[in-house]
This record gives structure tokens, sequence and C-alpha cells, in this order.
């Protein structure tokens, strides 16, 4: 139906021309060509992915078994369902995440994969246009380009020549020309909203809008983010987008219009409240004391500046500190040795004490060999001496010895005087004592040089140097245990760094002057906007706005009413689908609220039960593809990728409900559509052609 | 017999027998023209033989009479070191037991064997007092004769005649009972109980001599 342009303003002035001309209105609602840009009418195209590759050299901080293991992960893919069955942990996600990260130019891969990945080569096709996303990512700075064509290696890529599309140099870059590209393909564009500043002393409202990225919510359903039927955090907008419906853009324009008049309209509307009178005064008070609040954020950044002269001293007390552990090192490193030392000093003592009683042994032994040895030389010659002497006169009675007496004595071999027994032989007992004699000095001479070798000066010198490196050694220590003067120096270092630290304002003081900058700059800002007379009527514009977006939403919802019914109708069967039977109906309001009739009642998605909602999503999603296909209605990709779609659902109903519904979109849709799906449920596998399953405990790549 | 005691009984008798030579005075009596010296005193024999067999205690007495003159200290210097240096303090030393009146051994038997060889005459008898014992020991002219011409050839004997010598030259002058005195002065000899050894000084010879001559022993 095509809009009538020039009606719709002529209704808006005959509502509002007390206030506004023509001409305003024209100005206010925005250029004509914005009415005819929406159509829910299907482009037509579909998404798909023809192959995935990535390769790198995993790495991991701890150590794990496959830390170090090259990865070239090559993955071709159908159209209609693809599932991948393997435990969780095992990298499914990672899979998604990296198709996703070609897609968009953004990655939510966690780092300890992410950092590893150098290469990315995704195949896919927009309906019969074959393209190729290449992402080098071994540099600092990721390189992407897109490729008109198929290259399934890396190595035909030098060859592309004319195939390539575009090559940005940063990731910034590329995120900017990917969604430049599917935003043309898919004519999708970015509608808008307004925010406030998030910054405390900025009283401002900013205007940002819907990129690739935050359409792409509705292709990638991740595991997690089930709270939501929508995608994100501007969900309605992404559904919007979505349906197509007509005067999506100018109701978008003229809302974010609105709500920046309705700000400007509040900021003047503050200043009007102030009692009459009192201008001045609050002029010049406001400005005398916003110059005192900057002064003191002033006083506080020079304290807080100090922070570089308080790094500094850290830096010179961790020298400090680095100097004594040094010293602490070298203490200990010397007790050890010290230790070793006193050990062989204590051995060379002993050995010492040993030798020495040694010596003392020798020397008695010596002695004792001498003694023997005088004593027989002495009586040898003493036996010389007395030998020839005859005994004259009896010792006991004195009487004189006859020498017949004598000669009978010695005849009989007897004792002259008491007349016992004689010892035979005097020279054989001389020669005997000559023997011993000779015996003797051999041992003697044996003992003497046994004396003299022993070590006992080399030794006595050997623990006099022991001596004298323990003692310098322990010298040594004396010196590097001194650290007074450095524990002094870091004391007056730490000192020095509380003074500062003290002088430094905590930041909630400096939150507080901030805050109150904010509201005295907005006071001087409203008293300036006051001083000029104002040339816009925001009341009157403002209702004009409200007016236009009322009508323009009734019109939409009027016209776009078929389009939603035919939706609602889709999603109820697919809820039913997925067995949840006790939804009876559902409604989309021209709010693009979805609400279930649950029990007699109607319920937002938010109320549904929390074991059902992850059903609820995918039957909106389903549904949306459906549209395109069956109906020619929406911009739906056609192409979806759903995470763990049986994470939260336990029962055996729902896992039957997945599996004939999946048997059912493939045997329906299969060649429409694209579906990656990625579960840990074993129950899944077999349920359709293309399934790529990963064994027991085993890693995805 | 044993040899030990074989020995022992050798080294009694020569060196009673040389300390009556050498310390007994010149003897002339017509009437006993076989004698030609005669020693007194049994005390003065003990005294003697005490030093002979103690040299530590030879070099106690030395380094006293060094101190009290100074003209002597040089040679007792020289005498004391010596001794030192042949370990005579060691090797020589023959202990002796402590009795009533200081150092004492029996030798009544070595008396018996030297008499019985003629080498000397024995007699005592009752002193004017009728309460001491007057000891007289007569070297005959047989003796001095065998000393003469057989006691220069045996040269290990040699230290025996010099040592007698010696102790003749610094204290041949006093009597036994002067000996005696003076060894009385001597802390471990007037210390050691009845019946045990008198042990040696030669730590306090060396402290003697460090103290006199400023050098160690």
């Amino acid at each position: 139906m095509t809009f009538d342009y020039d009606q719709f303003i002529n209704a808006l002035h005959q509502q509002h021309k007390e206030s506004l001309s023509v001409s305003q209105i024209e100005e206010l609602v925005g250029v004509r060509e914005d009415y005819s840009i929406d159509t829910p009418d299907s482009t037509g195209k579909r998404l798909i992915v023809d192959q995935i590759f990535f390769s790198g050299k995993k790495k991991t901080t701890e150590v794990q078994p496959y830390a170090g293991d090259e990865i070239f992960y090559k993955q071709s893919l159908s159209s209609g369902i693809n599932i991948w069955v393997a435990d969780n942990l095992k990298g499914k996600s990672s899979i998604f995440k990296i198709i996703r990260w070609a897609f968009t130019g953004d990655s939510s891969l966690k780092n300890n994969i992410e950092s590893w990945i150098d290469q990315i080569l995704l195949n896919f096709s927009i309906s019969e246009d074959h393209y190729s996303i290449h992402l080098d990512v071994t540099g600092s700075r990721p390189v992407g380009s897109l490729f008109r064509g198929t290259f399934d290696e890396l190595s035909k890529l030098e060859q592309a020549g004319d195939s390539l599309v575009f090559s940005a140099k940063s990731a910034t870059s590329y995120v900017e020309r990917i969604q430049e590209f599917f935003f043309s393909e898919f004519s999708y564009y970015a509608l808008k909203w307004t925010q406030k500043a998030s910054q405390k002393d900025q009283n401002k409202l900013y205007e940002s809008s819907a990129s690739w990225k935050t359409y792409f919510y509705s292709i990638f359903l991740e595991s997690g983010d089930t709270a939501n039927l929508t995608m994100g955090d501007q969900g309605k907008k992404i559904f919007q987008m979505l349906l197509g419906l007509q005067y999506t853009l100018p109701i978008n324009k003229l809302m974010v219009k609105k709500d920046m008049m309705v700000f400007d309209k509040a900021l003047l509307e503050n200043f009007h409240d102030q009692p009459d009178g009192a201008d001045q005064n609050v002029d010049h008070q406001t400005t005398m004391r916003l110059q005192q609040v900057n002064q003191e954020l002033q006083e506080i950044s020079e304290a807080n500046g100090a922070w570089v002269q308080i790094r500094n001293l850290y830096i010179e007390c961790d020298t400090i500190i680095g100097v004594i552990r040094d010293k602490n090192r070298k203490i200990v490193d010397l007790e050890n040795n010290l230790q070793k030392l006193q050990s062989e000093h204590h051995g060379l003592v002993l050995e010492k004490a040993h030798i020495e009683s040694e010596k003392t042994r020798l020397e008695k032994e010596i002695q004792k060999a001498k003694r023997k040895i005088l004593d027989i030389e002495e009586y040898l010659e003493i036996g010389i001496f007395f030998s020839n002497l005859d005994i004259k006169h009896c010792p006991s009675c004195d009487h004189l010895v006859t020498d017949t007496k004598k000669i009978a004595a010695a005849h009989e071999k007897k004792c002259a005087v008491c007349n016992d027994p004689m010892d035979a032989d005097v020279e054989a007992d001389k020669a005997i004592f000559e023997d011993k004699l000779e015996n003797l000095q051999v041992v003697l001479d044996g003992l003497t040089r046994e004396l003299q070798n022993l070590p006992l000066q080399d030794t006595s010198n050997a623990v006099e140097r022991k001596d004298r490196d323990i003692s310098q050694m322990m010298s040594h220590r004396a010196e590097l245990s001194d650290t007074n003067e450095l524990t002094k120096h870091l004391g007056e270092l730490e000192r020095q760094i509380e003074l500062l630290k003290g002088a430094q304002k905590s930041d909630t003081e400096k939150d507080k002057f901030i805050a109150e900058k904010a509201v005295l700059e907005y006071k001087i800002a409203q008293q300036k906007a006051i001083q000029l007379k104002p040339v816009i009527n925001y009341a009157a514009n403002i209702t004009l706005l409200n007016s236009a977006i009322a009508m323009l939403n009734d019109q939409r919802y009027s016209i776009g009413q078929h389009v939603l019914s035919s939706l609602s109708e889709l999603m109820l069967q697919e809820i039913h689908a997925l067995g949840l039977s006790s939804i009876t109906e559902i409604n989309i309001n021209e709010k693009f609220d979805v609400m279930y009739k649950q029990d007699g009642e109607f319920i937002p998605f938010s109320g549904i039960a929390e074991g059902e909602k992850l059903r609820a999503k995918i039957a909106l999603y389903l549904s949306l593809i459906q549209l395109d296909i069956e109906k020619n209605f929406g911009r739906h990709t056609r192409f979806l990728i759903i995470d763990s779609p049986a994470k939260e659902e336990a029962d055996d109903n729902y896992i039957n409900g997945i599996s004939t519904l999946l048997k059912g979109i493939e045997e329906r849709f299969g060649a429409e559509l694209q579906i990656l799906i990625g579960t840990a449920v074993r129950g899944l596998e077999g349920i359709v052609e293309h399934e790529y399953i990963t064994p027991k405990d085993q890693f995805v790549f | 017999m044993e040899i030990e005691q074989a020995i022992r009984n050798y080294k009694d008798r020569l060196r009673i027998f040389l300390i009556l030579y050498y310390f007994g005075e010149g003897y002339y009596n017509p009437q006993l023209p076989q004698f030609s010296k005669v020693f007194k005193s049994e005390v003065r024999i003990q005294k003697i033989d005490f030093l002979l067999r103690n040299p530590d205690y030879l070099s106690y007495e030395l380094l006293r009479k060094a101190e009290g003159n100074s003209a002597l200290r040089p040679e007792i210097m020289a005498i004391v070191r010596r001794i030192s240096e042949d370990e005579e303090p060691e090797i020589r030393r023959l202990e002796m037991e402590r009795f009533f009146f200081g150092a004492y051994e029996d030798i009544d038997d070595v008396i018996s064997f030297l008499h019985s060889r003629d080498f000397i005459h024995f007699q005592s008898k009752r002193g004017s007092d009728l309460k001491t014992v007057e000891k007289q020991y007569f070297i005959t002219q047989y003796a001095d004769q065998k000393v003469s011409s057989s006691l220069g050839h045996l040269a290990a004997l040699r230290w025996y005649m010099d040592r007698c010598l010696l102790i003749k030259k610094y204290f041949g002058d006093l009597n036994g009972t002067q000996l005696k005195v003076s060894q009385y002065q001597i802390e471990e000899y007037k210390n050691t109980s009845y019946g045990q050894f008198i042990n040696s000084i030669q730590a306090t010879v060396k402290e003697i001599f460090h103290n006199l001559y400023g050098e160690q022993l």
C-alpha cells in the first residue's frame, strides 16, 4: 500500500494548525522517501554457511595434554539441519563463535581460545552468490577480507585477484565494512534509540543505533541467553527490523527526535521553575561556587597527580627491598658455605687431634724403646764391669769364700755361697741381649720414621687456613647483615609515601565535587538558555510528533496485522510441536509485545516458566524463518545457530519434541534454510543426515 | 730371675758404687792400707741417688742455684737445656718412693754385693750420743784400680760418671741433711704421701726456665 505523504501532512496540520505551519510540520516529520523504505516482503535471500575452517596452535598457561597441539579444523556444511554432538566444554560453542566472529568482526571467544587461533576461512552463500571471508589474526591487528567466490584453502586466496571485495587492516574497519555488506544484502538499516550519558558530570542525551552485530542476535541463539524472548537489550528493534513492517523507519526517526525534544524541553522547564527576581543572585552565586568547585577539583587533581611521585618512591622502595633481599640471599649462601667450612674445619681439627694423639703415643713408644735400649746397653756393660769380679766374702757372714770352694761350685754349676744352681751360658745370654738390642733399634728407627711422617704440620696449616677462611666469611657476613642504613632509608621513603597519600583526596570526595560541578554547570546552562529568546516551541513540536507517531503506529499495526497474525499462528504451531500445549494463544500488539495465553490469562515471555522459555524462544525464530519461507514475509536470513537447545530441558518429552521438530524442519524446509545446532544430548544423534559426532571425552578440535 | 729385675740390680749396684766412689773422701790409714776412700752417711747416698735418678729434680736444683747466682746462669742454662733435649726426664728417670725422711730405697743388698766383691767395706757404729748410727763405706784399692782400668772404656756407663761429677761440682759440699732439706723445699716432693712414688716436676722446671731465661725449654 503506498503511503500518502501529503494526506499525512494535511491530517497533522488539521490537528495542529494553531501552533505549527505545514512547512514546520514537514520539517518535523522528515522526508517523504523515509516512508517508503520499509516493506514486510521478503528479500528472498538466504544465508548459508558452506564451509568453516580455522587453524592455530593450542597453548595454555597450565600443564595440559593438549598444549601445543596444532589445530586444522575444516568442516563442510549443508543446507538444512547440521548438528554437532559432543560432550560439554569440548568446542561446539567455540565453532559457532568463530563463525560469528567471521560474520560480524566481533569475537566473543574466551581468551584462552582466541589467543591461539591464527586463521579463519569461512565460505558462505547468499542465495546463489558465493563468498569467502578470511580473517588473519596472527598479528597484533587482525586483517579481515571478503572475497567473491569459494576459496576452500588459504593458499588459493593468493590468486584471488579481482575477487577481493574489500580488505580491512583493522578490527574497527572490518566491522564497518562487513556491516555495510550485510546491511546492503538483506536491506537492513540501523534503527536508533536515545539514552542518557553514563558520566556523572554529563547531563546529555545520546543517540545509539543497532548494528549488524546487534541483528546477529537473531541468528545466533547462545545457550546463556534464554532470559529474554528477543535478542539482547534492543530486542524490539531487532524484531521490527526482521518483520520489516511499513513505516518502521519514520516511526523510529520521529521517536528519537521526540526524545531529544522532550529532553531539551525539560532542561528549559527546570530553569523556568526558579522564582522570579532571584536570577541575578543565583547567577553570581552559582558562578562563584562553580569557580570554587573547579579550584577544589584542580587541587585534588594536583594532589592525585602526585601519584607519579608516589610511584617513583615505590620504585625506589622496591629497589631497596630488592637490595636487602639480595643481601639476605647472599647471607643465606654465605651461611651454607660457612656451615660447610665449619664442618671441614671440625674434621680437620679432629684429624689434627688424632695426629697429635698419635704423635704423643709415638713419642712415648720411642722413649720406651730408648729406655729399653739404654737398659740393655748398661746391663751389658755393667755386666762387663762386674763380670770378672770373684766373690771374696760371704755377704751374710762375711767369711772368706776359698778358691777351692769356688772351683768346686763352678764345676757343679752351683753358687759358691748358697749352693743354688747357676744359669748356664753367659755368652748365650749376651747374644740374646745383643739380638734384643738390634731389634729394639729397628723398632726405634721405625717409630722415628713414623713420627717424622705424621702430617701434623700440614694438618695444622690446613686448620689455620680454614680458620682464616671462616674468619673472613664471618666478617663478610657481618657486613652483609648490616642493613641498618637501608632499613632507615626505607622507613623514610615510606613516611614520604604516607604523607603524599594523605594529601590525596578520596574518590568519594572527588565525586562529590564532580556532581556539584555538573549541577552548577547545568544551572548556568539553563540560565544561558533562558537568556536567549526561545525559538523552538517544544510543546507544540512534541505534541505533533506524538500525534505523528501515534498515527503511523496505528497504520503500521493495521497494515501489518496480517503479518503479525501469521507469525502468531506459526509460533503457536511450533510451541505446540515443542510440547508447550498449555499455551493456547499468542498475541503480538502494536508495541511488538508478544503475549502468551496460558491458563486463560495473557502473560509476557518473562511470565513463562524457566524450563519452557527456551522452547518459546526457538519457536519464535523458527516461526520468523517459516514466515519468510511460507508467507514471503520478513527479513530473517534463514540462517540460525542454536547452541545447546536441550540445555535446560531434562525430560524425554522435550527431547522427543526437539527430535520430531528438527526432523520435521529438515523434511519440510531443509532446502530453504540452514540451522546449525550444537548439543551434548546423545539422544539427538541420528535424527538428521548432517551430523558431526565426537566420541565421549574427546574434543571437537 | 726376671730380666728387668736383673737389669735393675746391675744399675743399682753400679750407681751406688759410683756415688760412694766419686763422693767419698780420700782415706789413708797405714793399718788399713787396702782402703783408698771413705764415704760417710747413708742419708747422703739416698739424696745423691735421688738426684741421679731424677734429672728433672736436678734441673730444678740447678735453676734455683742459677737464680741465686747470676754468674752461674749461662752454664746452668746449657746444662738444663741439654738434660731436656736428651729426654733425660723421660728416659733416665727411675722413680723413688717417699718414706719417713723423704726419698728412700733399701741398698743393703747392693752394699752386700759390693762388699762380697771386695769393692767396699761397710761399717756402722753408734755415735757418741748413743742415738745416731754412723755408717761408713770404705772404697778398696781393688775397686779403685778397677775403675781406673775398666770404666773409662764402657761408653754406656760414661753418663753415670759425668753425672756424678756434675752433682759433685754443684752440690758436693752439701751433707745428707742439707741435701734432704733442699729437696724438701720442693712442693711435689714434700706433698707426696708415704709409700707413694714422687712425681715428675718437669713442667715446673720448664716454667722456671722460661721465667729465668725468657725462652721455652
